[in-house]
């Protein structure tokens, strides 16, 4: 694949799913069988789209390609490199599973004809955001995803999700602010805010600690970072459960990506470890860890525990981005791959839960694994994952992520990533253990209890069944190339990660 | 010359009972034969697999790698020490099935309890076929979590408490092992079982004590061993075997490979390295005297069998500890101790395993646990009776069983440490030493009085039909214990000696252990003195009734130190936490704190009467008051003065809102400065 072709493929993989948006609208009216298969299509077309430019990428390929200019040096420009690439598919990878999960489910609710558009609009500009070849770009697909997005917060209409997406909104729109300052700083020192040209800005004055702070509170808003997290658990819960997996496996990770970006293309390694910006991010990551899993030990609403537990394994993510050397970087990366398979898995297996028996606190899952073995099967091992029990994957990002920080001394770091391994083992193993051993009825009436199986159906389980797969395929594989590809991402930044 | 042998068997012997495990759970429930037959056979195909290792093992080591394993590769390796431990497994393992054949009869659901119990075989045998600390640690976590199914088999409300708290403490220690190999990978670059003492440096302190916590949890060391009894008591009776048998073993490999190879200087070493050694090795001992002497106490306290025998257990693992304690302090020069651990690690599972099975029996059959309720088997099972008697004379130290040698040579390897360092500590852990083994008579007495002496309580006053798998088991236990003890030397100097020679002690040391007489005057005296010493404490305390006497709850390490420090971090540190998460969302609230919206929709929920259902007009009558109601409301709140308070005005926003308002103007008004 030469590099014209790469461009059309992304164009396509950015437009194709913003231009079913309407054709879908226009058919959910006539046949909503029809709408649901044109759904799965899309998203499936994008996912293999995005496949073919795996050889291009693993060969080292670059696209930085610019259409127009607004201002003088103010692009529209789409990139892909090998860090957008491994966002870029598993994003995808995760929607595709998703919109299969939704169609069952959502048979169910209401509004499914506003449900799959916007579905569909905001995987386009999803992807958008990780194809985006400067800032601006960047900017402009991320605030489309951030208000588009509202729509699925919202989707439940119940009085507590329009406040839930009321906060959602309003802190959108701060953060949205902060990252439109951020880049005019960026621009005013730099000239360019394209990611092409390396670092972009060189020295550490308070003007550009200004523009870090606007960046970090612009993408940190939307990763869940610890003061800005507050809309997180609230949103993600009253979402339809497909759209919380979304929300919490791909769209959190639009503010690691732009952090990625931040970090590497607007400024660089020297400039953030001469300045001690590191320090900044290390904090916060730390406080996002440990306030993310000891929180969610209290939630008693399932969805809600999933959510905190996302504030805190992005808080990984960070705490990555702060080492900054081989071995943290290839965990962060690893680790956003591994947090999407995993706690998507989660959410939809909440969901599944919820979706059949109606039930969402903690305390009333009591030996729902007889009901539902293969869902709360998935649940499990993607739990475990989250533990970092090996030989699943969570296990490899935390080791690799815990190897980093002893590379920079920072001892410290690793006991953070003990205690929320164990704070999350004590969170998830209380729902693992009574859903699969707690007696119901007394002990006669316990011990007779036949094993009733009434599972959700197959095009609901089977996202969850390949998600759990590949929780265990990414652990264990000799041939791993989420691993491969978090390496090479490493090697890549390193470098510079703009050539 | 150590000879390499590359072979995939290792692996073989360890996916073998893991896939045989998920294999049972995937055939029907109803076809128990089938099960049966399988665990039977894969456990003696697993049995004579190893035992079919050993002339590869006793001249060098069995390896097998898969490099490309989650990045760190997979690494077996089987020397004459893990052979030993693999032996030792395997044929527990094999008496076990026999057992549970006859126990699992009157139990629920044994497809999940054969399935785990084999996958649990299978993460044992990773263990200690590990190569490395990275392939320990991996089969180390698996050992957790499949035992902790075996564990919790009957799924009342005790077995999960002492399940979870089973489950927790030994994630715990997964945790801290996963510190200890992070820091030792760190430190030295790779994670073989080698020496690397002086690669360490600085860490060698913290990475030891990790290690120390992690294998200190899984044997039951004190302070550690508060998951032990409950977990004893709330098990099946062959899981309790298992447990005290083989999975106290695995810790105990765990801190032989930490203790005797890892922290070993790898050429040399200087002085302030062999300090180290000497320092971590008299600690060692002094942890596990106060462990056998603390173990055997608080079994005498117990009117539980099986809560007697776990805390026995924890007590005879002490005997380990301390033995292998000697063993490092003793650098160079520790074959005796060395020898004398590794021969109590064989003896202690022989003899536990078979008391466990036993009172295993008498409970199948009778269904009580509780002394006081228990009273003369021996006229019923005589059988169990017999060799009830040989295995405890075995753990008891008498001469001509086999507690008697392993206790022996700890003894003589204490003795000559104590000739060589002359350290008064190490006389007064001596004495300990003979008290621990008094105290263990003292509360094997009482077990054998409650359950096999005295008359028959009524309602068990029937007759018993001992079954046949399991009797098969209890007599091949006691055999063991007899021939250990007939023929001391036998395994010392095949296996014990060899497995000695593996590691760094001095060939002088080890010359003299072949042919140690184990029949004369002075160990037959001191074995004298135990017995002695024994009815002497026994004789006064028994008739006084102090072994009735209950410790008041709050005494136990558990009330003193672990259930604080839980409070604390949960009552005080996540409560905290939590304020400060709400507090944090509040700052971002709406600022206008009512909402109209909530007014309306509680009221429309009032207006709705669950009576109007029944008219078939509800829907339209509910939608017309609702309106009406709505509208007048609606008119009513304009009106009312707390619309004033919620209108977007400034003295409506609230504190936090109007702070956060100034800073953000603040920062774009510098910034606005700098621009320009």
């Amino acid at each position: 694949m030469d590099e014209a072709t790469a461009i059309t493929v992304i164009l396509v993989v950015i437009f194709f799913p913003i231009i079913m948006t309407p054709i879908l609208m226009s058919v959910s009216d006539r046949s909503e069988k029809l709408r649901d298969i044109l759904a799965v299509v899309t998203s499936a077309i994008t996912f293999l789209l995005v496949l073919t430019l795996y050889p291009f990428v693993v060969r080292g390929g670059i696209v930085q390609h610019t259409f127009f200019e607004i201002l003088p040096n103010l692009e529209i420009s789409i990139r892909l490199d090998v860090l957008s690439f491994s966002l870029t598919a598993i994003a995808s990878f995760i929607w595709l599973l998703s919109t299969i999960y939704s169609i069952d489910y959502m048979a169910k609710e209401h509004g499914g004809s506003r449900y799959y558009p916007v579905l569909m609009f905001t995987l386009g500009s999803c992807l958008g955001i990780f194809l985006a070849g400067d800032f601006f770009t960047l900017f402009v697909f991320f605030e489309l995803m951030s208000l588009i997005s509202y729509i699925l917060v919202v989707h439940e209409e119940t009085e507590e999700a329009l406040k839930a997406g009321y906060k959602y909104l309003v802190m959108t729109i701060i953060g949205g602010l902060a990252l439109f300052f951020g880049i005019i700083i960026t621009f005013e020192l730099g000239g360019t805010v394209s990611f092409g040209v390396g670092s972009i800005i060189e020295e550490g004055t308070l003007i550009a600690f200004l523009a870090f702070m606007c960046f970090l509170i612009g993408f940190g808003m939307k990763a869940g970072m610890f003061p800005l997290h507050v809309w997180l658990p609230d949103a993600h819960p009253v979402a339809p459960s497909p759209a919380s997996a979304l929300l919490s496996g791909v769209m959190l990770k639009t503010g690691a990506y732009g952090l990625f970006r931040v970090i590497f293309n607007a400024f660089s390694i020297e400039v953030m470890q001469t300045n001690n910006w590191d320090i900044v991010l290390g904090v916060l990551a730390v406080i996002t860890i440990l306030l993310g899993s000891a929180v969610a030990l209290t939630q008693n609403d399932l969805k809600r525990r999933l959510a905190y537990s996302s504030v805190g394994m992005m808080g990984y993510v960070l705490l990555g981005l702060s080492v900054l050397n081989e071995n943290a970087i290839i965990g962060a990366v690893f680790h956003i791959f591994c947090h999407a398979i995993m706690k998507s898995c989660l959410f939809l297996a909440a969901g599944a839960i919820i979706w059949k028996t109606g039930k969402r606190t903690i305390s009333e899952l009591g030996s729902i694994g007889r009901e539902m073995p293969f869902t709360m099967a998935c649940f499990s091992i993607a739990a475990l994952a989250m533990i970092g029990i090996p030989p699943l994957s969570g296990f490899l990002s935390k080791w690799t992520l815990g190897l980093g920080a002893l590379d920079a001394n920072a001892t410290f770091y690793v006991i953070v990533l003990l205690i929320s391994s164990l704070l999350n083992a004590l969170y998830y193993l209380p729902i693992i253990v009574p859903a699969f051993f707690e007696m119901v009825g007394d002990e006669e009436q316990g011990h007779a209890l036949k094993l009733s199986v009434q599972d959700v159906p197959p095009k609901m389980l089977a996202p969850m069944i390949i998600l759990a797969i590949f929780t265990v395929i990414f652990g264990l594989s000799p041939i791993n190339v989420p691993f491969d590809l978090s390496q090479m991402t490493s090697d890549f930044l390193l470098k510079g990660g703009w050539f | 010359m150590v000879v390499t042998f590359n072979t995939l068997v290792p692996l073989y012997l360890v996916l073998l009972p893991m896939l045989t495990g998920i294999l049972l759970y995937l055939f029907p429930k109803d076809r128990l034969l089938i099960h049966k037959v399988g665990a039977m056979v894969v456990s003696l195909f697993s049995m004579i697999g190893v035992i079919w290792l050993l002339p590869y093992v006793l001249q060098g080591e069995i390896f097998c790698g898969l490099t490309k394993f989650m990045e760190l590769g997979l690494y077996f390796s089987i020397d004459l020490i893990s052979w030993i431990f693999a032996s030792l497994i395997t044929l527990v393992y094999f008496l076990v099935i026999l057992f549970s054949f006859s126990y699992m009869d009157q139990d629920h659901n044994p497809r999940r309890y054969y399935s785990f119990l084999f996958f649990t075989l299978g993460a044992i045998l990773g263990v200690v076929f590990a190569g490395d600390f990275f392939s320990f640690f991996i089969f180390f976590e698996i050992l957790t979590l499949s035992s902790f199914v075996l564990v919790i088999h009957k799924q009342d409300r005790d077995s999960l408490q002492a399940g979870s708290l089973y489950l927790y403490m030994n994630i715990i220690g997964g945790l801290a092992l996963l510190f200890a190999i992070l820091l030792l990978y760190d430190k030295s670059g790779h994670l073989d079982m080698i020496p690397v003492l002086e690669e360490l440096g600085a860490q060698r302190l913290p990475i030891l004590f990790l290690f120390m916590i992690c294998f200190g949890i899984k044997i039951g060391l004190v302070p550690f061993h508060i998951w032990a009894p409950p977990a004893y008591s709330a098990a099946p009776s062959p899981v309790t075997v298992v447990m005290a048998g083989i999975m106290s073993k695995v810790g105990i490999y765990g801190i032989l490979r930490v203790s005797l190879i890892l922290f070993r200087p790898a050429d040399g070493g200087s002085v302030s390295d062999w300090i180290f050694i000497f320092n971590s090795g008299y600690i060692l001992m002094w942890i596990g005297i106060v462990t056998m002497i603390g173990g055997a106490l608080m079994a005498l306290l117990q009117s539980n069998t099986r809560r007697i025998l776990a805390y026995s257990s924890i007590s005879q693992v002490g005997y380990i500890a301390a033995g292998l304690g000697v063993a490092v302090f003793m650098g160079l020069e520790g074959a005796k101790g060395f020898t004398g651990a590794l021969y109590h690690i064989a003896n202690h599972t022989v003899f536990k395993a078979g008391l466990f099975t036993m009172i295993g029996v008498v409970y199948l059959l009778t269904h009580e646990l509780d002394l006081s309720r228990l009273g003369g088997m021996a006229r019923k099972m005589p059988l169990v009776t017999v060799t009830f008697v040989i295995t405890a004379l075995g753990i008891a130290g008498i001469p001509g069983f086999n507690g008697f040698t392993s206790k022996i040579l700890l003894h003589n390897a204490m003795l000559e440490a104590y000739k060589h360092y002359d350290i008064y500590g190490i006389f007064v852990a001596e004495r300990f030493f003979i008290i621990a083994g008094a105290l263990t008579i003292c509360y094997l007495i009482k077990l054998f009085k409650g359950v096999f002496l005295g008359p028959v309580p009524g309602k068990l006053d029937q007759d018993y039909k001992m079954p046949v798998s399991a009797s098969i088991a209890l007599v091949v236990y006691a055999i063991l214990v007899l021939g250990v003890g007939v023929l001391p030397n036998l395994l010392l100097e095949r296996l014990l000696i060899p497995g000695a020679q593996l590691l760094d002690f001095s060939a002088y040391n080890i010359e003299h252990l072949p042919g140690f007489d184990f029949y004369e005057w002075f160990p037959l005296q001191k074995a004298l003195v135990v017995v002695l010493l024994a009815l002497f404490i026994y004789m006064p305390a028994s008739a006084r009734g102090w072994f009735d006497w209950t410790p008041p709850s709050w005494l136990s390490i558990q009330k003193l130190i672990f259930e604080p420090l839980w409070n604390l971090v949960l009552k005080f540190l996540f409560r905290e936490i939590n304020v400060n998460d709400m507090a944090l969302g509040q700052f971002y609230e709406h600022p206008v704190k009512e909402n109209l919206q909530t007014e309306y929709l509680s009221d429309m929920e009032v207006v709705q009467d669950p009576a109007d259902d029944e008219t078939g007009q509800s829907a339209y009558y509910i939608s017309g008051k609702g309106l009406d109601r709505g509208r007048h409301l609606e008119k009513d709140f304009y009106c009312s003065p707390r619309w004033d308070q919620c209108k977007w005005r400034v003295e409506n926003l609230g504190f936090d809102t109007l702070l956060f308002a100034f800073v953000l103007a603040v920062i774009l008004f510098i910034a606005f400065l700098y621009v320009n």
